[in-house]
């Protein structure tokens, strides 16, 4: 059964080969989360390799967001929620009390699962985290930084003659590509994307993919999706979660031709349930 | 059953059509209650503001008298003196002494006040007449704009003189005298007479059923005794309806007659004839035009005397009264005198006590709010500050006033126990301080701007919260650069609310000290001072009438200072939503 051919449109297509060995970006050891006592995800490890996507994939309310949301800590802000275990960054642990949350928010980007720009203008949403962080020494330089950031999101052409309307007058799709414009535009080491593509049309997802594509040369990016053909166009890597578990993990073409578990090959092939 | 087939269409299922139709009829129900409701709020809104503005009507005018002084000097007490004499020459120079009195009561004496200043400011020709204008007294002020008593003039033409009687054509004065005394005897039968009879009647029931009360006969004979004391009076009263002949004294309506400069009054009535004293000489010689006055209330029940009637009613011919604009009203602090008293005074001291109170319980306020909302963790000790934040804002102002008297004011005495001694906790700032004023009302606001800005801060998606803190903010710029600009105009709101309350309120001002009669402005946060409501409550409570209007007038002004700050609100508001 477990030898069964994959959906052959689910093989890897453009994201070319397997990843060539890279450097571990980020290692989760036993890993536990818990909202009000109820666990939400339970003792994870799993190794994200540098420069390269890792596509996490499971049924909804497995705990995906839930295990992004520990890799910047944005767990921390939600009350009831413990986060237990150990996390690397750069073999740096992140979880230490002294480290600053706010550091490593700024190293780790997050597009978040509803598009959720700020009530200002879409010039100011691309330009919030650079004005922060001081990123910018110049006007000319800071409206630099928020083109190149639009442009690279694929929004540029939409919004180049808005840029002082609010981001909330957005469409759905613009607005999910100006919050992506907003995370990159402060250059993270690591990018957290929750379903960046759920409220996109078929090109605008091409465009994103294109960018996570171009991103890749650079950083480490960790993406949850629904589209198994999404995670095998664009990952490297892939981990399947269940039930707060993390179930397999390994190269994209492995998961996808020869996962190991029973439970992946049935969610990857739509016969879970 | 059938109407439960899964197989109708919803559209055909008399259950749910039946349901649609009281749904919908729900529905408008609800929407004609809403509308009355809001009619409701707005018709009792309108009649306040109406009734309030038709009482307050004349109070924004007062009617001023022109003077030829003759100054002797230019200190307040001459200045004074030139003011009384020029207006008992106008009152033909009367040499009773309660008449001059009365006369110099036309005009109160703080005019000399003002005019002083400008004498001493503007320097003066003592030996030429120096025209003024003054405003009258109050009770004149009643008199000329028509509130103190009904008066009816009648022509007394070609009449004759005889000595002390003036023969005439009374009869338009005979009506007025006799409608008076019809409605005097109706007033007294259902006021008095009535009421009076129902206590007998009971009494003596009651002493029927025991007949051996003696308390109770007493009060039964005080009763008969009552009925018939106001009985005399009214078969006086209906006697003199129909009477030939009528004695006019104090307790009827005073007739006045006058003819070219000279005035007179009536004594007696009856037919053409009127018996008269005179007030000022001077008739009118060729005895053709005369005019008959009537002053429907008796001189007994009014505080304008007859004689300052007919001063008034010279300056009245000789064009020398006018009507203005009640400047005063605005630009006077409180004063004894009703035609000097303004609101300035209080505005000033609400102003101050406001800006106390805003540069304390704003910052202060939400700063709170925003612990409490963005920082606070939810622990069982923060949900005790919430629930008593909660029942601060539930606590009744006057007990605000008593703490802030007893904290500020007095101090806390404790006394030092085995020691003969005591030890003072507070105290030390002065009664009636618009600065105390302020940290009190502060105090009283505090808890609505902080519930207020707590549930706007809380109105705030969380979404922006988080979308701010994954860029990589602070806690401190997530709330600056986001959540408060959000929750501005909700903070906003709550703040002018909180502040509207306080500038309204009197109580803890009263018990702070804010009672006294402060008739200067007050120089700063740290002096005596009144405020707007203080003066509204003071104005409420003074015996003249003229009062009346005043208090009026002090409440509109009151309410346009709301109105003004709410519409600052408003405007904010609009520029922080844009
Ligand atoms: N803020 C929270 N408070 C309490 N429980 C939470 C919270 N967020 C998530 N959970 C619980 O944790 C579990 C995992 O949720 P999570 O959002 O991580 O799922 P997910 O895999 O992202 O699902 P989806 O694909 O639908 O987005 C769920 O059972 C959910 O009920
Ligand atoms: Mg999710």
């Amino acid at each position: 059964m477990m030898s069964d051919p994959i959906l052959p449109s689910a093989a890897p297509a453009h994201a070319g080969a397997a990843p060539q060995e890279q450097a571990v970006k980020v290692r989760v050891r036993d890993v536990t989360v818990s909202y009000d006592g109820a666990m939400a995800i339970d003792s994870v490890n799993i190794d994200i390799p540098d420069k390269s996507v890792m596509s996490i994939i499971g049924p909804s309310g497995c705990g995906k967001s839930t295990f992004l949301r520990c890799l910047n800590r944005m767990n921390d802000t939600i009350s009831g929620c413990s986060v237990t275990g150990d996390i690397r960054i750069d073999e740096e642990d992140v979880t230490a009390r002294n480290v600053n949350p706010v550091m490593l928010r700024a190293r780790v980007g997050m597009v978040f699962q509803e598009p959720n720009p700020f009530p200002k203008t879409v010039f100011e949403n691309v330009a919030y985290g650079p004005k922060i962080h001081g990123l910018a020494a110049t006007r000319a330089e800071l409206e630099d930084i928020v083109e190149t950031s639009l442009r690279r999101a694929g929004l540029w052409d939409e919004v180049k003659d808005g840029l002082h309307k609010p981001g909330t007058s957005l469409s759905g799709g613009q607005q999910q590509r100006l919050v992506i414009a907003r995370a990159i535009a402060i250059n993270p080491e690591i990018i957290l994307m929750d379903e960046p593509c759920s409220a996109l049309d078929p090109i605008a997802t091409a465009r994103i993919e294109e960018l996570i594509d171009e991103l890749r040369q650079n950083y480490c990016i960790v993406i949850v999706t629904h589209s198994m053909s999404q995670a095998a166009r664009i990952s490297q890597n892939t981990a399947f979660f269940d039930r707060g578990k993390l179930i397999e993990t390994g190269t994209t073409e492995q998961i996808f031709t020869n996962p190991r578990d029973r439970r992946t090959h049935d969610y990857i092939t739509g016969r879970y349930g | 059953m059938q109407a439960s087939d899964l197989n109708t269409p919803i559209s055909q299922n008399p259950a749910f059509l039946k349901r649609m139709k009281q749904r919908s009829r729900a529905d408008q129900r609800f929407r004609y209650y809403g509308l009355l409701a809001i009619f409701i709020a707005l018709a009792l809104l309108v009649t306040l503001l109406v009734s309030i503005t038709f009482e307050a009507r004349t109070a924004f005018s007062r009617h001023e008298v022109s003077l030829d002084l003759q100054l002797t000097d230019t200190d307040s007490r001459s200045v004074y003196r030139s003011i009384r004499s020029a207006v008992q020459n106008m009152a033909g120079d009367p040499a009773d002494r309660d008449v001059r009195i009365e006369m110099s009561q036309l005009v109160s004496r703080l005019a000399a006040g003002d005019i002083t200043e400008t004498l001493q400011t503007s320097g003066v020709d003592l030996s030429a007449t120096y025209p003024v204008r003054v405003p009258v007294s109050d009770e004149a002020d009643r008199y000329l704009k028509g509130l103190a008593t009904p008066v009816h003039r009648f022509d007394g033409l070609g009449f004759d003189q005889e000595g002390s009687r003036i023969d005439s054509d009374f009869s338009g004065a005979i009506q007025v005298i006799q409608r008076w005394h019809r409605e005097q005897v109706s007033t007294i039968r259902h006021r008095e007479y009535q009421p009076a009879l129902r206590m007998r009647d009971g009494l003596a029931r009651q002493a029927e059923a025991a007949p051996g009360d003696r308390q109770l006969a007493m009060r039964l004979a005080g009763a008969e005794h009552r009925v018939e004391l106001i009985e005399a009076r009214l078969s006086d009263f209906e006697a003199r309806i129909n009477a030939e002949s009528l004695v006019l004294d104090e307790f009827t309506p005073s007739v006045l007659f006058r003819s070219g400069e000279g005035w007179m009054k009536a004594v007696s009535i009856s037919g053409r004839m009127i018996e008269v004293e005179p007030v000022i000489s001077g008739l009118d010689p060729d005895r053709q035009r005369g005019e008959i006055l009537v002053i429907e209330q008796p001189e007994s029940q009014r505080s304008i005397p007859d004689a300052q009637i007919v001063v008034l009613e010279r300056f009245q011919t000789a064009g020398r009264i006018s009507t203005h604009f009640n400047g005063a009203l605005f630009s006077n602090a409180d004063s004894s005198d009703a035609e000097f008293a303004g609101v300035l005074s209080g505005l000033v001291g609400s102003i101050m006590i406001i800006l106390v109170t805003m540069g304390l319980a704003v910052p202060v306020g939400i700063a709170a709010a925003i612990y409490l909302e963005e920082f606070a963790p939810r622990n069982r000790w923060t949900s005790f500050v919430q629930v008593n934040i909660n029942n601060l804002a539930a606590i009744p102002s006057i007990v605000f006033g008593l703490l802030g008297a007893a904290i500020f004011v007095n101090g806390v005495i404790i006394p030092i126990p085995f020691v003969d001694g005591v030890f003072r906790l507070g105290g030390g700032l002065g009664r009636g301080w618009p600065l105390v004023g302020g940290i009190v009302l502060a105090l009283m606001t505090l808890p609505t701007i902080i519930i207020a800005s707590r549930a706007a801060l809380g109105a705030v998606p969380g979404s922006v919260r988080q979308a701010a803190l994954a860029m990589g903010a602070t806690r401190l710029q997530t709330v600056n650069h986001h959540v408060l600009p959000m929750a501005a105009p909700g903070i906003l709101t709550g703040s002018i609310i909180g502040l509207a309350q306080a500038i309204g309120e009197t109580a803890p001002l009263l018990l702070i000290g804010m009672v006294a009669f402060v008739a200067e402005m007050p120089q700063g946060a740290t002096d005596r001072a009144t405020a707007l409501p203080v003066l509204i409550f003071q104005w409420s409570t003074r015996a003249e009438r003229a009062w009346e209007p005043m208090t009026s007038a002090a409440i509109i002004i009151l309410l346009l200072v709301m109105l003004v700050l709410n519409g600052l609100a408003v405007l904010m508001r609009l520029r922080y939503e844009k």
